[in-house]
C-alpha cells in the first residue's frame, strides 16, 4: 500500500526531506509505516524507533491531517498522508 | 475609555476591522505570562508591549550571556554579565512606559508556577524545557486560562493556543516525555522573531476577540523553504491533566 510521509521538527532535518512515498507491506498499521520508513531513511532511527525497534511514543502522528489518539486503532488507508513530528520545545 | 495618548499612540491598530475601541480596551486590561524571555519571549513581551497590553508577567532567571545576543531582542551587549530580567523590563519600559510589568529572576518551578500564572489572563509558553512547559500547562488547565503554545527547531516553528474547556491541552498533545528534546537547539533570532510575532498576535486575539485563534490547529511553518502546514490536534479523553478538570 502506497502512502505520503510529511516529516515534522528534528526528523526533517535529519530525514533531509520533508515527504516521501512509501510503499508499506502488510500488516497497514503505523507502526509498520513507521519500521519500513526507519528502513528506507536510517538516519531517523534514533528519534522515531526505541531500542526495542517499537515507534518511540513521543511521535505525534497525524493521519489526514488529524492527530491520531490510538495508533493501534488508525489503519493505513491507500494514498493516506501521514504526518510524523518529533515534539519540539525551543523557547 | 481609551485617553487621548492611548488614541494617538494606537491610531493604527485601532483602524483595524473587528479590533476598535473596545479591542484596545480590553488589550489594556489584560494581563499576560510569558515564560521566558529568551529568543522567542522577548518579541512576544516586545509585541505585546507595543500593542498596548496593559501587563506582563515575565519570568526568566540567569545574566545576559554572549550567546542569547542573536536572539534574545531585550537584552543588550551592555548588559552581559547581568539580570537578563532587569534588561528586559528596561527595554519593554522604554517602548512602553505606561505598561505595568512584573519581572521575576527565575524560570518557572513546581514553587512558583501557580502564584505566576494566577497573576494573568493569558500564558505563553516560550520555555526551553518541557518540564516548564507542562507546569504551565497544568496551573492553564486548572485555573481555565488561555495558553498560546509555541516552539521552534532550526528554522521550523510551530504553534497553537489552548483554551481550557474548547480545546485540546498540552498533555493531549504530547502524553509521553519527549526524552528526546535536548536544551541546546540550533536556531536564528529571525526565526524566533517571527514565531514571536505570531504568538504574540495569538494573544492578542484571544483578548480582543479579534479574527479567529489558532484553537485545536497546529500551525507549522518552515523557513527554511518557505512551507507550512496546518494540523488538527484533539483532545484525549484519558488525558492525565484535563480529562478530569470541569470546564
Ligand atoms: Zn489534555
Amino acid at each position: 500500500m502506497k502512502i505520503t510521509i510529511l516529516l515534522w521538527g528534528q526528523l526533517k532535518s535529519l530525514a533531509e526531506a520533508d515527504s516521501l512515498e512509501l510503499e508499506v507491506p502488510e500488516p497497514h498499521t503505523i507502526e509498520n509505516a513507521v519500521g519500513t520508513l526507519v528502513k528506507a531513511k536510517a538516519a531517523l532511527k534514533p528519534m522515531l524507533v526505541d531500542e526495542n525497534d517499537q515507534p518511540q511514543a513521543s511521535i505525534v502522528v497525524f493521519a489526514d491531517g488529524v492527530q491520531v489518539i490510538s495508533r493501534e486503532e488508525t489503519p493505513l488507508s491507500e494514498g493516506m498522508e501521514i504526518t510524523l513530528m518529533s515534539p519540539i520545545s525551543g523557547g | 475609555m481609551l485617553s487621548e495618548e492611548e488614541r494617538a499612540t494606537y491610531e493604527w491598530q485601532l483602524d483595524v476591522p473587528g479590533f476598535g475601541e473596545e479591542g484596545q480596551e480590553r488589550l489594556s486590561q489584560a494581563s499576560v505570562m510569558i515564560s521566558r524571555c529568551g529568543g522567542l519571549g522577548s518579541v512576544v513581551a516586545y509585541e505585546l508591549a507595543a500593542a498596548g497590553v496593559g501587563k506582563l508577567v515575565l519570568a526568566h532567571a540567569g545574566n545576559v550571556r554572549q550567546g542569547d545576543l542573536n536572539r534574545h531582542l531585550l537584552m543588550t551587549h551592555d548588559w552581559l554579565g547581568k539580570p537578563r530580567i532587569e534588561c528586559a523590563v528596561r527595554r519593554l519600559k522604554e517602548l512602553n512606559p505606561r505598561l505595568d510589568i512584573v519581572g521575576v529572576n527565575a524560570n518557572v518551578n513546581e514553587d512558583n508556577v501557580r502564584e505566576l500564572t494566577e497573576q494573568a489572563d493569558v500564558i505563553v509558553d516560550a520555555a526551553p524545557l518541557f518540564q516548564e512547559r507542562y507546569l504551565m500547562n497544568q496551573q492553564a488547565v486548572l485555573q481555565g486560562k488561555p495558553m498560546v503554545e509555541c516552539a521552534m527547531y532550526e528554522l521550523g516553528l510551530q504553534v497553537t493556543t489552548f483554551a481550557p474547556g474548547k480545546t485540546a491541552c498540552l498533555s493531549c498533545l504530547y502524553p509521553e516525555f519527549p526524552e528526546q528534546w535536548k536544551r541546546r537547539f540550533p536556531v536564528f533570532g529571525a526565526v524566533s522573531g517571527t514565531l514571536g510575532c505570531i504568538a504574540a498576535m495569538e494573544a492578542i486575539k484571544v483578548i480582543s476577540g479579534l479574527g479567529s485563534p489558532l484553537y485545536n490547529q497546529m500551525l507549522m511553518l518552515d523557513l527554511r523553504d518557505g512551507s507550512f502546514m496546518k494540523r488538527t490536534i484533539r483532545k484525549r479523553s484519558d488525558c492525565r491533566t484535563c480529562a478530569t478538570v470541569k470546564p
